[in-house]
């Protein structure tokens, strides 16, 4: 059952083989039998998903089941989740029972889906490894001495390992693209806006946004069709309409332009990686894309401008953990400033407490013209130059990481962590739609290839996925888990 | 730009942040790698170039000034370590 993707699985539903119940139970223990290997999930919430899995059931037999209903979902652990713990995987939320959904919950709980738990990730998504979780490192299931990426790479190695069919994610830097690329999964970024971000715990509100992760594009179109829309919650939601992304998946490609940039392709790229990409291209061209040789300089910039960024946005929305109405509090706090500073010293972790100083550097007042403004311009000339690219081509296509999943001690500088997102920054910092999708293996771990799109143009990259998921069978490879089920 | 031993001091006050001196001194070298890579903004010609803040330049959307949503404080004071009453408790904050 486990290797059936989400559209299988709807499917069965729809023709009576199996029941949402089945459905859970069968996840459930294979998160039982092979998540203490892996530790993808934070909480895992077996009751609640029987008792939905029950009440999905019920409605499909009075007929009132909707495509997503029964359906198995896990969430990031930045979602709040009414009633069910939502730490961010940091030590300050520990203790943290949100009284409401996000929306992104909300939506998948009202189309019937059933959360299984919530997924590991880096602290307040904040890195690339997912090694600065509270809850501990997540294991690549793949090669479980390599890291499954970050930050939501609880939600990769999840979907990886087959213990759910799809996730949530969010994507700040690359927290979906590059996860999923190093797992062997597919994972979409939509536009900026493009999904609620309300009951989101932010990173850096800019250039955060929720997605799905899943084996397929069509898992994810399907995922994408209730998530997408506007949310009166969110200020910064986008108003255009949403659609339905399942419709154009089986449209030929035919005359589609893909704009192939040679800073994606730099001498030091290894040909590991470099390889499947060009044959993945390949295999586009041949389904009718034409592949158009593009230069975009301003990609040089995009680590510089958002190390900036990041640091500024993520400082400023970590000053509302005081201690005091929410998250950790310290014990025995001699006075006002003792509780704020210990409280939050106890609670943020080491990786957290390094971007809230370099923040809080660059927000200083030696630094704001110089370098905060600064990389907000820059931010311009790279979100112009995206845009003006697009205008000439429909795509804009190339690997999703330098590099296949490194090791657990490979890394250890903030620098050549962040140089792991040098690929995917650009479409968050211009708020552009861009999905990561398998495409082979070197020295048996997976390969991801990324496009971009113009915005809100989703079901154009979901498309083009699919057509090459139609014509490759690397988003069925899975790995082999330690203990059988 | 490099960030000096009583700068991370500063910043760490700033942003109510304790640090031990030996954690100070294993994230000053940490964070001048990342200062060093945004140090190369400088040579970037922004001539002209407004600031990006937000992916999509529009107006903050208006809405009714009215009342929307019901009185949570039944549900949120409990996420509080201490309360009291239908208050926050926190430290004495002005001398007697």
């Amino acid at each position: 059952m486990h290797q059936l993707t989400l559209t299988q699985l709807q499917q069965g539903l729809a023709n009576g083989d199996f029941t949402a119940t089945d459905i859970a139970e069968h996840y459930l223990s294979r998160i039982e039998a092979h998540d203490p290997q892996l530790n993808s999930f934070i909480t895992i919430t077996a009751d609640q998903a029987l008792a939905q899995a029950k009440a999905a059931d019920k409605a499909r037999a009075k007929g009132e089941a909707g495509p997503l209903n029964g359906l198995p979902i896990a969430h990031k652990d930045m979602f709040c989740t009414q009633g069910v713990k939502t730490t961010s995987a940091s030590r300050m939320l520990d203790n943290f029972v949100p009284p409401y959904n996000a929306t992104v919950v909300e939506r998948l709980q009202q189309a019937g889906m059933v959360m299984l738990g919530k997924t590991n990730m880096d602290e307040f998504a904040m890195g690339s490894s997912n090694t600065t979780s509270f809850y501990g490192a997540v294991k690549n299931p793949w090669q479980p001495d390599c890291v499954p990426g970050g930050s939501s790479g609880g939600s990769a190695a999840a979907v990886a390992a087959r213990l759910t069919p799809a996730a949530t994610g969010s994507d700040t830097g690359g927290s979906i693209r590059q996860p999923a690329a190093l797992t062997g999964i597919t994972g979409l970024k939509p536009t900026y806006g493009r999904i609620s971000r309300w009951g989101m715990i932010a990173l850096a509100s800019s250039m955060d946004q929720a997605g799905p992760m899943a084996t397929t594009a069509e898992d994810c179109a399907l995922l994408l069709n209730a998530l997408a829309g506007h949310d009166n919650k969110d200020s910064t939601s986008a108003t255009q309409a949403a659609e339905d992304y399942t419709q154009g998946l089986q449209q030929p490609i035919s005359g589609l332009r893909i704009g192939v940039p040679e800073e994606f392709f730099p001498e030091t790229l290894s040909s590991g990686v470099a390889n499947p990409v060009r044959a993945a291209l390949s295999l586009l061209e041949e389904q009718g894309a034409v592949l158009v040789p593009i230069s975009l300089p301003c990609l040089a910039w995009v680590v510089p401008t958002y190390t900036a960024l990041v640091a500024a946005e993520a400082c400023s929305n970590l000053s509302r953990f005081d201690g005091v109405r929410f998250g950790h509090q310290c014990d025995n706090p001699k006075d006002i400033e003792d509780l704020f500073t210990r409280s939050r010293s106890e609670g943020f972790g080491a990786n957290v407490k390094e971007r809230i100083l370099l923040g809080n550097s660059m927000l200083s007042v030696e630094n704001y013209q110089r370098y905060y403004v600064k990389a907000q311009q820059v931010r311009r000339l790279i979100s112009q130059a995206l845009t003006e690219a697009l205008q000439e081509v429909d795509l804009i296509a190339g690997p999703t990481t330098p590099d296949v999943a490194f090791g657990f001690d490979d890394k250890q500088d903030p620098v050549s962590m962040n140089l792991s997102d040098t690929f995917t920054i650009g479409a968050n910092l211009a708020g552009l739609p861009a999905i990561s999708f398998p495409v082979g293996f070197e020295q048996g771990l997976p390969v991801g290839a990324q496009l971009i799109g113009g915005a809100f143009k989703e079901a154009q990259l979901l498309q083009v996925v699919h057509q090459y998921q139609q014509a490759t069978q690397w988003h069925q490879e899975t790995p082999k888990l330690g203990a059988a089920q | 730009m490099s960030l000096s031993q009583d700068d991370l001091i500063r910043l760490a006050k700033l942003s109510l942040l304790n640090f031990s001196e030996a954690e100070l001194n294993a994230l000053q070298p940490r964070l001048n790698q990342l200062t060093n890579v945004i140090a190369e903004l400088a040579s970037i010609d922004t001539q002209g170039a407004q600031p990006l803040i937000h992916p999509f330049d529009g107006t903050a959307p208006l809405r009714t000034d009215a009342v929307t949503e019901p009185d949570y404080r039944d549900q949120v004071l409990p996420l509080s370590a201490n309360t009291a009453d239908s208050h926050y408790v926190v430290p004495q904050v002005i001398e007697e």
